[in-house]
């Protein structure tokens, strides 16, 4: 007897409770995280009829790829939109790095005498926004960017909270760096791009990747400035199949074949595709999104 | 330093604002001089070739047909043949549409001709932005001759406003009636006919004659949803509730078209709505349709349980009209027949016949060209069908020639909707059972009762923010009403919309409603 309580004491003491119960507090918040993930794809693999009948539900009795079939039945315009989104992604993610570790540089610099005239600029862009209709005249009207890729790409490179960020992280590092630097005779250029850049991949990182899932989802942007038929992003081509698959179930003179489509499990389809190279992509930066996050909460 | 911060803010915010200030200035394209005159012949009207950006609102998915260039090049082989133009096709996908059209309002972006309707693109707006094209009669005489000697002119009354005419009604059916959409197969296996269908139902209570096929239904064995109750009660039902709405069937403020004197009510508190949403509190509590009707707005019914497929033996109508669209997509979907028994009055209202119109750019270079080819949209055979359903002997091939019915069975081009392009009673049938239905159409349109405020429009611009207000969670008070499952007993859900809905602002609203009614009245007499 005195045995076995001796040894459930020693259990106790080896496990914190504390820390049990917090782990237990993140587990059913991670499971409730993704459970709305994993019925997305467990829907998306259902068939229309045993949707209907059964209902939701996560483990599909019979699953199927119909869904996904009608999604990929025109492979070439997908493939096509995923190339221009990939390539819209990239540039976008890209420039963004650049331009606004660039400008952060700048401002973080306490020799630049009109940084504060800078900072100012770019806070007031934090707090008053063109509008749609300003922001379709500047672009459309002015720059004459209708139909064209960069409409896609420049606009959203600028961002406050991505300077802020950096320039949060710039200011965190020993200013002796550049001094000792300058000392041993670098531009510069060099102490940005040989010095400063190589030690703030944490903030860049974050910056990256909020770059990155922002292009990727961005759907008015490429649906109001580019004429059907003249280049699409993914997002886009998939919003435009579901609201034509809708279009067509309720259409008057439809002929048959698109009749059959199943909707939900499609939409749901839909959703696990634009979602998937968002999976993929986020781990690897998933550890600079943290840090870097934390910095510019911290001393923005 | 604080000086220099506030002129900073200053100019930065010119800055912001000039692109709007930009947008709305005079920047229009020069205005062609084209002649004018009744007895110009078209070699005197069309002499230039010009080219014409037309806003084509894609229902279907037309723009992303493989052969989409090909049916462009077609229709401009048209037009350039009758009117000497070249027509730019910018394809909108519908549920853009609207929003794509305020931007290039907002940009004085160059398009010429484009759909105007109360549901896409509203025509109100457009008109009261000023970015619309005035007809005036010389340019309607000499640019749309055949549409102005054949279209009745009471059509154009319901898009005129402030006295000025801004569009063409695309010819369809304008009158609002409700009816009852029966399944007839349904019925067939039951072993009841369309004669016994037609004798039960009582045109003094036809909502209540349904009843006995209900039980009948629960008799025989099917369970449940059998009843197409929707979130679009309102539309299926405003007619026959008597009303004439002055925004939309499901916002608040309407007049009663029997009512002489054109006092506008809100709907919610009138007794026929009561009735109506009584009836829906019975039928949902007798299970005759289920709470799914809550969710996506539509009852799944036994048989889409069953089979997979959207099909409800009986359900409402917002629009009765002969042949029917509706019914030959039925037909050719699932071969099953439809037949509707029409509810209430037909009446022709304001929106009913503003619903879908063409409209000319203020900033186009050629509005008389603009015309001339609305013209041909409502004239020209060839180009309607071509537009709506692919090329002869390509797309589609005649079933049935001498009645003008077509067979579309192998046609992959997906087409649009007749009554978003042109005129609907030029557009071939696509259903056997749909021959004559045009011309049916159109006597039923002259005869309808005119309301009694045919022709007004509500300016709705000084009650934006209540309208907002209201909006913002209306349907969410409104469909469990309309579903039958609001709290409590009828009355207690019924007050609680109305506590909602003047809450937000209504009476506002209805005051403002009324005012612009009696100033309208007394511009009349």
């Amino acid at each position: 007897m005195n045995n076995k309580n001796l040894k459930i004491k020693r259990f106790f003491k080896k496990i914190d409770v504390v820390n049990l119960f917090i782990h237990l507090f993140f587990i059913v918040i991670s499971l409730a995280i993704l459970y709305p993930f994993i019925s997305m794809l467990s829907v998306s693999l259902l068939s229309e009829k045993e949707l209907l009948q059964e209902g939701y539900s996560v483990w599909p009795k019979n699953p199927t790829g119909e869904a996904y079939e009608a999604v990929f039945k025109n492979f070439q315009p997908i493939a096509k939109a995923l190339l221009t989104s990939l390539m819209v992604c990239v540039a976008t993610t890209l420039l963004t790095v650049m331009l606004n570790a660039m400008y952060a540089y700048a401002v973080s610099r306490p020799t630049f005498s009109a940084r504060r005239i800078i900072n100012f600029v770019l806070l007031f862009t934090m707090f008053f926004g063109g509008g749609a209709s300003a922001s379709y005249i500047v672009n459309v009207s002015w720059l004459n960017l209708k139909n064209n890729l960069l409409i896609l790409i420049v606009p959203g490179t600028m961002g406050a909270m991505s300077v802020i960020i950096i320039r949060s992280f710039f200011q965190g590092l020993p200013y002796g760096l550049v001094e000792s630097a300058k000392l041993d005779g670098a531009s510069e250029y060099q102490i940005f791009f040989q010095i400063m850049l190589p030690l703030s991949t944490p903030a860049l990182g974050t910056i990256a990747i909020s770059a990155f899932i922002g292009s990727w989802n961005s759907y008015y942007a490429p649906m109001m400035y580019f004429d059907y038929g003249k280049a699409t992003t993914l997002s886009l081509y998939l919003q435009r199949l579901l609201q034509h698959m809708e279009q067509y179930k309720n259409s008057a003179s439809l002929t048959g074949t698109l009749a059959d489509v199943p909707s939900a499990s499609m939409a749901m389809a839909v959703a696990c595709i634009t979602v998937l190279p968002m999976v993929l992509v986020f781990p690897w930066f998933q550890k600079y999104f943290v840090k870097g996050m934390a910095i510019g909460a911290v001393k923005a | 330093m604080k000086n220099l911060k506030k002129i900073l803010a200053l100019a930065l915010s010119l800055l912001m604002v000039l692109p709007i200030l930009a947008g709305c200035s005079a920047k229009n394209t020069p205005r062609a001089d084209e002649p004018l005159g009744k007895d110009l012949t078209n070699e005197q009207k069309f002499a230039e070739h010009v080219t014409l950006t037309w806003c084509f609102p894609d229902a279907r998915g037309a723009g992303d047909f493989t052969e989409w260039d090909r049916i462009v090049a077609a229709i401009n082989e048209i037009t350039e043949r009758e009117i000497n133009a070249t027509i730019n096709i910018e394809v909108i996908p519908l549920g853009e549409y609207t929003e794509k059209m305020s931007l290039k309002y907002a940009a004085n972006e160059r398009w010429d001709v484009a759909f105007c309707g109360t549901q896409w693109n509203p025509y109100s707006n457009a008109v009261s932005q000023k970015v619309l094209e005035p007809l005036t009669k010389e340019y309607l005489e000499t640019y749309m001759p055949e549409t102005m000697d054949t279209m009745n002119a009471k059509y154009f009354d319901a898009l005129t406003i402030g006295g000025g005419l801004y569009g063409i009604p695309l010819q369809q059916i304008y009158v609002r009636q409700n009816g009852i959409r029966f399944e007839v197969d349904w019925f067939e296996e039951l072993n009841v006919d369309w004669e016994t269908i037609e004798a039960t139902i009582d045109p003094n209570t036809p909502l209540e004659s349904l009843e006995v096929f209900f039980e009948y239904l629960l008799m025989n064995n099917y369970n449940e949803c059998f009843f197409g109750a929707d979130d679009k009660l309102m539309e299926n039902t405003s007619s026959f509730m008597g009303f004439d709405n002055l925004i939309s069937t499901n916002f608040p403020g309407a007049i009663r078209v029997s009512d002489g004197t054109c006092t506008v009510i809100n709907q919610y508190e009138t007794e026929e709505f009561k009735y109506i949403a009584s009836l829906m509190k019975k039928w949902h509590d007798a299970g005759y349709f289920s709470d799914a009707a809550l969710n996506g707005g539509q009852a799944n019914s036994y048989y889409e349980l069953e089979y997979g497929e959207s099909r409800h033996p009986v359900s409402l109508e917002p629009v009765v009209k002969p042949g029917g669209d509706a019914m030959a997509s039925m037909k050719a979907q699932y071969g099953i027949t439809i037949k509707t028994i029409p509810i209430g009055n037909a009446v022709l209202t304001t929106s009913s016949v503003a619903q879908t119109a063409m409209v000319v750019s203020r900033n186009a270079e050629y509005p008389g060209r603009a015309l001339a080819f609305i013209e041909l949209l409502n004239t020209n055979e060839e180009l309607l069908n071509l537009i709506c359903y692919g090329q002869e002997g390509v797309d589609w091939t005649w079933e049935d020639e001498e009645n003008k019915v077509m067979n579309l069975d192998d046609s992959a081009y997906p087409g649009n909707e007749p009554f978003f392009v042109g005129n609907t009673f030029l557009s071939y049938y696509v259903d056997d059972s749909m021959i004559g239905c045009w011309e049916e159409t159109k006597q039923i349109n002259e005869n309808a009762e005119l309301s009694p405020l045919y022709g007004f429009t509500f300016d709705a611009s000084s009650v934006r923010s209540q309208m907002a207000a209201i909006n913002a969670n209306l349907d969410a008070h409104l469909e469990p009403v309309l579903c039958g499952m609001g709290n409590g007993t009828v009355d207690d859900a019924i007050a609680e919309l109305n506590q909602y809905l003047y809450d937000n602002g209504l009476q506002v609203i209805l005051d403002e409603m009324q005012r612009q009614v009696n100033e309208w009245l007394a511009s009349k007499q």
